[in-house]
């Protein structure tokens, strides 16, 4: 319409006040950087080092506490400790992408916390840690001591070039997986419980037909098969993918085959939940465990936290029942011990842009000691807890209870108590004077019982967080091989005579062989072979937990 | 025209068969809620569907004390409201000059943004960018690389190109200038596709979930999609976990807290929607090109 120039100048305008508007706004209040200052007490006249600290946050912060990088424990650990620690929270489930932004932009904290091997394995892999081995040397007190009190500690830290690189901590060993059966349905029913794969079957059977709640309905289930149950299953038949037989790698088909015919024949006779594919998580099953319709549940489990949940709602909606935990049954394959808690955990690092390495070792040194891991656990005695009388730690029940409970990962150096002086472990946290976790303790009691039997094998190579990190690529076509004879091995169980297990087997093996399996095996073999020596495998395992249970051998 | 017997059937049978269907969807919505208020045996029994079993309030006293749920509420908050009026803003002075004719190089303009729609830069080098700037663990690095929708200013600008001609010639005859035209007359005529525009930027800052786990590093800065996220997944991973800390089944969070906490999430949507309704449904039909 109108000849309207455009107004040159309005476009210089503007364009210098975005620009100015954007550089206004340059951070001004970063991750609140620690003051220089000492705000302790006045005896060290040493100005305190600055290091930084990973945390994870898991958004469980109280909002009265503060936050997870800044709250009365982390300027505790500031205030006592002997550097001034910023923390950088890392949200504990996306921790992958957010150390890869943070390292990539050299924005990464000086001390690194992950759980996960397979993340810290790609930090190593982009070179981005400092070596340890020098720095305790040097500059380590109690890490180092503990180095030689605990030669698996070095063991576990050392990666494939020789040097050390992680720091950990010693857990209490306690089986993670267990069999619950239900006790008073055997003795209605006039049953043995299940030694074998086959005896498991036949009472499985039973719990099914029989009706042993006694209702006159048809309702009860004989064994669950979903959800976490799944794994447990595939530990008694041993389907565990390359496995260690007489000292060599190789991968469990015959499990494969015995457990899927085994599945199959429940499936079939409708023992088991028609549904059970459907069942992801696992609820179904736990639904029909804690209304009292599931004989036999495999589990994985933590025994306090079962108690005060599962057990709970179990005896509240069914107050007759019993449960009791049994020995794995004996498969083909053999009879086997549970997974246990990692005894030997892997969890820091330092980065290799670290400025003051020697002040985080020190840091590190402070945290592995037992009274700040009591202080980051307990709290403050008189204020948070007190001392009971089997001299481990008791919380008070007042109303500070919410000032304590959300520094998990700031204990993550922390060895456990039971390890280094033989008491205030998981037994300690059962308050006998509870009728129900009285109950806990005595099934927890029976667990340790049941499943640790080291004249049983191991059903892994090793504890999981212990083996090795294959090749990316490897890794990746692996799991994709893995997934897909997964779901072969689900096919042949539901599809009755159209789909045998035989056919399954063979069709995954042809998947296996195209699927980069034989150079999966070739990998582990060659792996087992340079390093059986030097790794952490199940028979370290079993003399952490004959040293941690006073078992002679 | 009365409608016939058929018609009324036709009518009847599609009522009801979208009714149902609609009932569905709400179905999840009303669990989660039930769930929310209900006691933990009973949602561990599975006997929670659509009605709370053992009323409790438990969950979201827990949920407000035990977590920074109110300040993520809050950062959410501003988040969106901050980045809707910095986005509608934004797009409109850029629609504005795109939909003048006689605005010189307009095609190059045009091309130019469009351009930017075909490719991004991914994660890091876009992490690099902001932090270059200066801009992380601050909420401009929510707003600032999301602030214009290229989409979206495209449809404001057609829909700026079909106001009638008459009323800006009569504008300018009376000696309104640029801006003035734009705030007084188009504007004002625009408000369905403004409110559109507005909800759809709104949404968007309201569910931002990676840009805020990426650039903001201080805890009390998350927003709820990010709090809300930690809770839910926790369960999630738990039972891939091959290997499994003792410790995290003692912290994770009770189903009943995590449906507390996808309730307070989805609310503040639920209460805005039907308000912006009407001119949602119009406005969708807006940016379609008019021959």
């Amino acid at each position: 319409m109108g000849a309207k120039k455009m107004n040159k100048k309005g476009f210089v305008a503007a364009g210098l006040m975005l620009s100015l508007a954007i550089a206004g706004c340059s951070s001004n209040d970063g991750g609140g950087s620690a003051d220089n200052g000492n705000g302790a007490d006045g005896n060290e006249p040493k100005e305190k080092a600055n290091i930084s600290s990973a945390i994870y946050d898991r958004g469980s912060v109280p909002a009265a506490e503060g936050s997870i990088e800044d709250n009365r424990w982390t300027r505790w650990l500031s205030e006592n400790g002997p550097a001034n620690v910023t923390f950088t929270a890392v949200p504990r489930w996306e921790s992958e992408d957010k150390y890869n932004t943070l390292l990539a932009s050299g924005s990464a904290p000086d001390l690194l916390f992950e759980y996960s091997p397979a993340i810290r394995n790609i930090w190593y892999q982009q070179k981005q840690l400092l070596p340890l081995d020098e720095l305790i040397e040097e500059h380590s007190t109690s890490y180092k001591a503990m180095l030689e009190d605990y030669p698996a500690l070095r063991k576990a830290g050392t990666l494939d070039d020789g040097k050390l690189y992680y720091f950990g901590r010693l857990n209490e060993v306690v089986p993670n997986r267990a069999v619950l059966i239900r006790k008073d349905w055997l003795d209605k029913l006039g049953l043995e419980y299940p030694k074998t794969t086959e005896e498991l079957y036949e009472v499985a059977k039973a719990f099914r037909t029989e009706d042993p709640d006694g209702n006159g309905k048809d309702d009860t289930y004989g064994l669950a098969v979903s959800g976490n149950s799944t794994r447990t299953l595939d530990q008694i038949f041993q389907k565990m993918g390359f496995v260690l037989r007489d000292d060599e790698i190789v991968y469990a088909w015959d499990s494969f085959e015995e457990e899927a015919s085994f599945m199959k024949r429940l499936y079939e006779e409708g023992i088991i939940d028609r549904d059970f594919l459907n069942d992801k998580n696992g609820e179904n099953a736990r639904q029909d465990f804690v209304t009292g319709k599931l004989g036999i549940y495999p589990v994985l489990l933590n025994w306090k936290t079962f108690t005060t949940n599962e057990y709970k709602t179990l005896k509240d909606n069914v107050p007759d029942a019993e449960i009791i935990p049994i020995p794995y049954p004996e498969s083909r394959a053999g009879a086997f011990t549970p997974t246990f808690a990692n005894p030997v955990q892997m969890t820091a690092a330092i980065n290799r842009g670290a400025d003051n390495p020697e002040a985080v070792m020190a840091y590190v040194d402070f945290l592995i000691e037992p009274s700040t891991g009591q202080t980051l656990k307990y709290g403050v005695e008189g204020e948070h807890y007190e001392m009971g009388e089997n001299g481990c730690p008791v919380a008070l029940d007042n109303d500070k209870t919410e000032q304590v409970g959300y520094t998990v990962d700031l204990q993550m150096l922390m060895t456990a108590p039971y390890v280094l002086e033989g008491k205030c472990g998981m037994e300690s946290e059962f308050n006998p004077e509870v009728p129900l976790e009285q109950e806990g303790l005595d099934l927890f009691h029976q667990g340790l019982e049941a499943y640790i039997d080291l004249d049983r094998p191991y059903s892994e190579i090793t504890i999981s967080e212990h083996m090795p990190q294959m090749p990316k690529e490897l890794q990746t076509t692996l799991g994709e091989t893995n997934k897909t004879i997964g779901d072969l091995y689900s096919k042949a169980i539901v599809s009755g005579s159209n789909y045998t297990v035989q056919q399954a087997l063979e069709e995954a093996q042809k998947v296996f062989q195209n699927g980069m399996g034989p150079e999966a095996e070739a990998w582990l073999k060659d792996w087992y072979a340079n390093n059986k020596d030097t790794a952490f495998l199940a028979e370290d395992l079993y003399a952490v937990i004959r040293e941690q249970q006073g078992i002679d051998k | 025209m009365k409608d016939t017997t058929g018609d009324k059937w036709f009518y009847a049978v599609n009522y009801v068969l979208l009714s149902l269907i609609g009932l569905t969807c709400l179905f999840p919505l009303v669990h989660v809620a039930a769930l929310s208020l209900s006691d933990s045996g009973a949602i561990m029994s599975g006997l929670v569907t659509i009605w709370p079993r053992g009323w409790t309030l438990d969950a979201y006293e827990m949920l407000f004390k035990g977590t920074n749920v109110i300040g993520a509420f809050g950062n959410s908050l501003l988040i969106t409201l901050v980045g809707v009026a910095l986005s509608m803003l934004l797009t409109m002075l850029a629609a504005y000059p795109l939909s003048r004719r006689y605005f010189y190089a307009r095609r190059a303009f045009t091309l130019l943004m469009v351009f930017t729609m075909l490719f991004g830069a991914g994660i890091i080098p876009t992490y690099l960018v902001v932090k270059g700037l200066g801009l992380i663990n601050t909420y401009f690095a929510i707003w600032l690389p999301a602030l214009v929708s290229t989409y979206n200013m495209l449809v404001m600008k057609s829909f700026f190109e079909n106001l009638p001609e008459e009323l800006q010639e009569a504008a300018r005859i009376d000696g309104c200038g640029e801006l003035r035209l734009l705030a007084r007359i188009m504007l004002p005529l625009s408000l369905p596709m403004i409110a559109t525009l507005s909800l759809f930027y709104g949404v968007y800052y309201w569910n931002a979930f990676m840009n805020v786990l990426i650039y903001i590093n201080d805890t009390d800065k998350y927003n709820l999609s990010v709090l809300v996220q930690q809770m839910i997944r926790s369960q999630q991973i738990t039972q891939e976990m091959v290997s499994f800390q003792p410790e995290e089944a003692a912290r994770m969070t009770p189903e009943a807290i995590k449906s507390a906490g996808v309730v307070v999430m989805i609310v503040p949507m639920l209460l805005v929607y039907p308000f912006l309704q009407k001119y949602f449904v119009k406005g969708v039909l807006i940016g379609s090109v008019k021959g």
